[in-house]
């Protein structure tokens, strides 16, 4: 922003300080906070419940946010009505207004703005081409497909020019081709667009492959902020490990012992040496290791090095397989390999943690992440 | 893409509480009164003619005359005529005894009618508009229709019987008879309104029950009893309510037809509240009876929820 | 009066919220076909005896309203007059104020369903769709309303009326039956089951309360409406005692009053009355035939489940 030197507005299109919201005894939100720039496109990631879609409708202003402040282009808006506030919204649902067609639904917004008749016609005549939906205009929602309905709600939001467009789990309602069709149209749209967009999903996919930045919530608290690749690659905590991803990434328990070449976290499967990594962990600590499947190399049971394990369940899922084995000390752990790999259910195993490995505090925070080398249990 | 990243935490908090405490409250003041807004005609309307009337009413109880001439307190009077007042005591048996003829016997009919409607296809709209015209007319036109129709010389009833050789009766002369003959013409105008309440009822219970207990090798007698009776409940329990609070009130049949005779055997509480206003001008005693009407009515309706939320239970 | 039930439906759906244009009229889903053959026939005879016990008394009294005072109490009866006669309804036209009272009715009727309308829809959407202070209490109050029948306070109404100087004013029969709180409960229901995300959409598409109200919600809650409508026009056509009550005057009355008066003390005209009744029947049966399909108790239960 502004690296090249020339004059850029730097406020951000949206800022958050300290949002909190409870419904009675009840927290829905807790000390969000977030600046979001212009032309940003954030995804708020998290499980069901977790505050996603509360948190729209208190920076759209549809509920009132119990603490905390919201700022719309630098402006305070906790206190400005929803219809004052610049933003569009496409909802969960599509929400679209049953009684009118296609043109009248996307209309609306223009029409309530009090734009003349023959602007908002010309204006909804290229909504429609660009959502290629010329020939639905004087449908009603209710004879719509799925696909089409979701694009009338986009048509509905962007026909306006605000300052930002929150999306609510567009394509939740959406079958898997239709909804990678779409994911790719949203993207090339808020390509030739650039607005401010805050894109609701629990699909941690769909936030992968669109978002600038990932916005991780749990029970309404923020776990983490960043790009895809800085959540994927390092996560805050236990929470985010666990939920981006696919498959899940491994967990191991283990605790620092002291050892001879130095300490060591040493758990029932692996025993991992921390010397020269700038990890100071006092010895005696519970700490969880965790690694992803992409991250284990699989080799024949007879390597002396390797971790020993046998293969319970071979899931492929296309051009990769995803291979459940059983460790030593009742452990489980998922490992990928290339579809090419020729495995077994039942078959002995050993396992090689040769890649990045991540250390978690008791708490779940992250402490390291590196390439750490790693011995099979009893080792080293 | 980091490159246009702001610092993940933002600047703290910009105005203090009591600026946002002030904010809000206006904010809020601002929906609050839209709210009003939408709901003052309403609560106006309610306001001037249901709270304030309720209020009035007890006043009034202390009261006597005030329909011709001057209103005069009168103390606790009126409520101690309510109980001298032998025609009190007449108004409410009479009426509570039509209830007790009228409405069983609505829900009987009027559940069988039900019953057989849902057998019935073609012609259905048709038979269910013609058993439901009698509600759509008003009373005071059925009083007079049943008024010429009971005439003891020339009524077609008693042109029936007499055809078919029996005794002719004299049913609205009759003290023992005139009652019953208002709850026949109570009947007669519900049944179809009653029909199509549990017609509606009926056809909202959930089918697949139906084809198991056919399954199982019911018979029709068995799923009356043991599954449509049972599922019904809800709605019997709404419909006495509401036939409860509508029969208590019964006034038109009777001020038409027979205007409380022969020897009061007919009047009914809202009939004599209605006396009390012109005919006696004694409004202050009609404002105390209108207390006993609305006590009959709450405790009714409240028992009648009791006794059938228990069995619901049980 | 809280219902917990499914909503039932008799005649068609018309409670259920069909949003759809033109599509109004479902085919109906009754179990038919379980039934054999003779349970069906008998079920349509005794229906049949049923609508005809119904309908037969109006017969009746359409005839008598045919036949001269001389034919009308011949005996034998002759139950269809061999010779048309006219003139129990020329007498009516012209001796009294039938068309007076028609027209008072109709004004009362019309105009109380148009405010109630207009009235209960708009606490039906303050109630459903806005957060206010004291809305859970207010309502039940309103409510409570409900449990209070017009009869009880006939005095205290009526001395209110005489004290405002309306007796024998159009606005004592319009303006007391607005007091009734059953349009509220019906329409706050049907209103809160319009998804949420509804209105506030229209509010981030830049509507007003009032044009969320007047754009989204009541085009929305038709059906409902035309149910309330209905049956608030049929009790204002067919309610006597009020009316009764503060009019005096015979250019006041309206249809039930004014019949009610016409019968003499000493001798009743049958040929008149009867032929009131069959004209007063025109009106209420026309606008019951047009909007037959929502004219159900079924879907006025519907409306009040919650
Ligand atoms: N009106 C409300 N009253 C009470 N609790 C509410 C209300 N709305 C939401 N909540 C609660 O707030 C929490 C967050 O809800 P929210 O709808 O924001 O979740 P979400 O992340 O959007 O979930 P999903 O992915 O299922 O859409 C939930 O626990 C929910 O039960
Ligand atoms: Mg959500």
């Amino acid at each position: 922003m502004g690296a090249d030197g020339t004059m850029v507005d730097d406020t951000p299109a949206i800022e958050l300080v300290g949002i909190g919201k409870r419904y009675g005894d009840a927290v829905a939100l807790e000390d969000v906070s977030i600046a979001i720039a212009k032309r940003e496109f954030v995804v708020l990631l998290g499980p069901s419940g977790c505050g996603k879609s509360t948190l729209l409708k208190v920076i759209a202003g549809l509920e009132d946010a119990t603490d905390g402040e919201v700022y719309i282009d630098g402006r305070l808006a906790n206190y400005v009505v929803p219809k004052e506030r610049d933003v569009a919204m496409v909802f969960q649902n599509y929400a679209l207004y049953p009684h009118m067609t296609v043109a009248r639904n996307i209309g609306f917004p223009l029409k309530m703005t009090g734009h003349s008749k023959e602007e908002v016609r010309q204006r909804v005549a290229e909504m429609a081409q660009l959502l290629e939906m010329e020939t639905e205009l004087e449908k009603y929602p209710g004879t719509l497909s799925g696909g089409q309905r979701q694009r009338v709600a986009l048509g509905r939001a962007i026909i306006r020019n605000p300052t930002a467009f929150l999306m609510d789990e567009p394509l939740s309602n959406l079958d898997a081709l239709l909804r990678t069709q779409m994911r790719d149209e949203l993207l090339k749209l808020h390509r030739r667009v650039g607005r401010t967009t805050i894109y609701v999903t629990h699909d941690q996919m769909e936030a992968m492959t669109m978002a600038d930045r990932i916005v991780v919530l749990k029970s309404g608290v923020i776990q983490q902020i960043g790009t895809p690749r800085q959540v994927y690659r390092e996560p805050a905590n236990t929470f985010v490990a666990m939920f981006v991803g696919s498959p899940q990434m491994n967990l191991f328990a283990g605790q620092v012992a002291a050892g001879g070449a130095g300490p060591r976290i040493e758990s029932p499967v692996m025993t991992v040496p921390l010397d020269g990594h700038g990890l100071d962990l006092d010895v005696g600590r519970d700490v969880t290791i965790g690694v992803r499947a992409e991250d284990i190399v699989l080799t024949h049971d007879s390597d002396a090095d390797a971790v020993r394990a046998s293969v319970t369940l071979v899931e492929p899922v296309g051009a990769d397989v995803f291979i459940n084995v059983s460790l030593p000390g009742d452990v489980a752990c998922v490992v990928r390999v290339p579809a090419t790999t020729d495995v077994t259910e039942g078959q002995p195993v050993g396992l090689h943690f040769s890649g990045r490995l991540h250390v978690f505090g008791p708490d779940g925070a992250r402490l390291s992440t590196g390439d750490l080398f790693v011995h099979p249990a009893g080792l080293g | 893409m980091d490159d246009h990243a702001p610092p993940a935490v933002p600047a703290p908090r910009r105005l203090t509480g009591a600026e946002h405490r002030r904010l809000a409250r206006r904010y809020r003041l601002r929906r609050t009164l839209q709210a009003y807004a939408f709901l003052a005609p309403n609560l106006f309307f309610f306001g001037l003619f249901l709270v304030v009337p309720s209020i009035w009413l007890l006043l009034v109880t202390f009261q006597s005359g005030g329909v011709y001439g001057e209103a005069q307190f009168v103390g606790l009077d009126n409520w101690r005529q309510l109980f001298v007042d032998p025609l009190v005591t007449q108004t409410m048996r009479n009426t509570l005894l039509l209830a007790a003829m009228s409405i069983p016997a609505l829900f009987v009919v009027g559940l069988g009618l039900a019953l057989l409607l849902r057998n019935i296809g073609r012609g259905g709209p048709a038979l269910r508009a013609a058993l439901y015209f009698p509600t759509l007319t008003p009373l005071v036109i059925i009083g007079s229709i049943w008024l010429f129709l009971v005439h003891p010389d020339f009524g077609a009833l008693n042109l029936g019987i007499r055809a078919l050789g029996g005794d002719t009766v004299n049913w609205l002369g009759d003290t023992a008879i005139a009652l019953p003959t208002i709850a026949m013409v109570e009947v007669w105008r519900g049944m179809g309104f009653w029909a199509l309440f549990f017609l509606a009822g009926l056809l909202a219970l959930p089918e697949e029950l139906y084809q198991a207990a056919h399954l199982d090798g019911t018979n029709a007698w068995q799923r009356l009893r043991y599954l449509t009776l049972p599922l019904m409940r809800p709605v019997f329990l709404f419909a006495a309510i509401v036939a409860i609070f509508y029969t208590l009130q019964v006034f038109d049949t009777v001020f038409v037809m027979t205007d409380g005779g022969p020897a009061n055997s007919t009047a009914t509480v809202a009939w004599y509240v209605y006396k009390s206003i012109y005919v006696y001008d004694q409004a202050g005693f009609g404002a105390s009876l209108s207390f006993i009407l609305l006590l009959m009515i709450l405790g009714l309706t409240l028992g009648a929820l009791r006794l059938l939320r228990s069995r619901m239970d049980g | 009066m809280v219902v917990q039930h499914e909503a039932p439906s008799a005649i068609t759906d018309a409670g259920t919220g069909q949003h759809r244009r033109g599509s109004a009229r479902r085919s109906s889903r009754r179990p038919v076909g379980q039934a054999g053959p003779a349970l069906k026939a008998a079920s349509y005879v005794t229906v049949a005896v049923a609508a005809l016990a119904t309908l037969g008394p109006f017969f009746y009294i359409l005839t008598t309203s045919l036949k001269d005072s001389a034919s009308l109490f011949s005996y034998p009866p002759n139950w269809i007059p061999d010779e048309l006669f006219w003139g129990n309804y020329s007498r009516l036209l012209t001796e009294t104020l039938f068309v007076r009272w028609t027209v008072n009715t109709l004004i009362v009727a019309t105009t109380v369903t148009a405010l109630k309308l207009l009235f209960d829809s708009m606490a039906g959407y303050a109630f459903a769709k806005i957060d206010f202070p004291a809305k859970e209490p207010l309502f039940i109050f309103l409510l409570l309303g409900l449990m209070i029948p017009v009869s009880a306070l006939l005095i205290p109404l009526f001395f209110l009326v005489r004290g405002m100087n309306l007796l024998n004013t159009y606005w004592a029969l319009i303006l007391p039956p607005l007091a009734n709180p059953i349009g509220i409960l019906l329409m706050r229901n049907f209103i809160q089951s319009l998804p949420r995300d509804l209105d506030n959409a229209a509010r981030l598409d830049g509507c007003s309360e009032f044009a969320i109200y007047r754009r989204i919600v009541v085009p929305l809650v038709r059906p409902p409406l035309v149910v309330l409508g209905v049956l608030t026009f049929m009790i204002q056509y067919t309610s006597f005692i009020w009316p009764l009550v503060v009019t005096s005057d015979n250019r006041m009355n309206v249809l039930t009053t004014g019949l009610a008066g016409q019968r003499g003390v000493a001798t009743i005209d049958w040929g008149a009355i009867s032929a009131g009744g069959i004209m007063a029947m025109i009106p209420i049966t026309i606008f019951f035939l047009a909007l037959q399909r929502f004219f159900t108790a079924g879907s006025l239960m519907g409306a009040l489940k919650q």
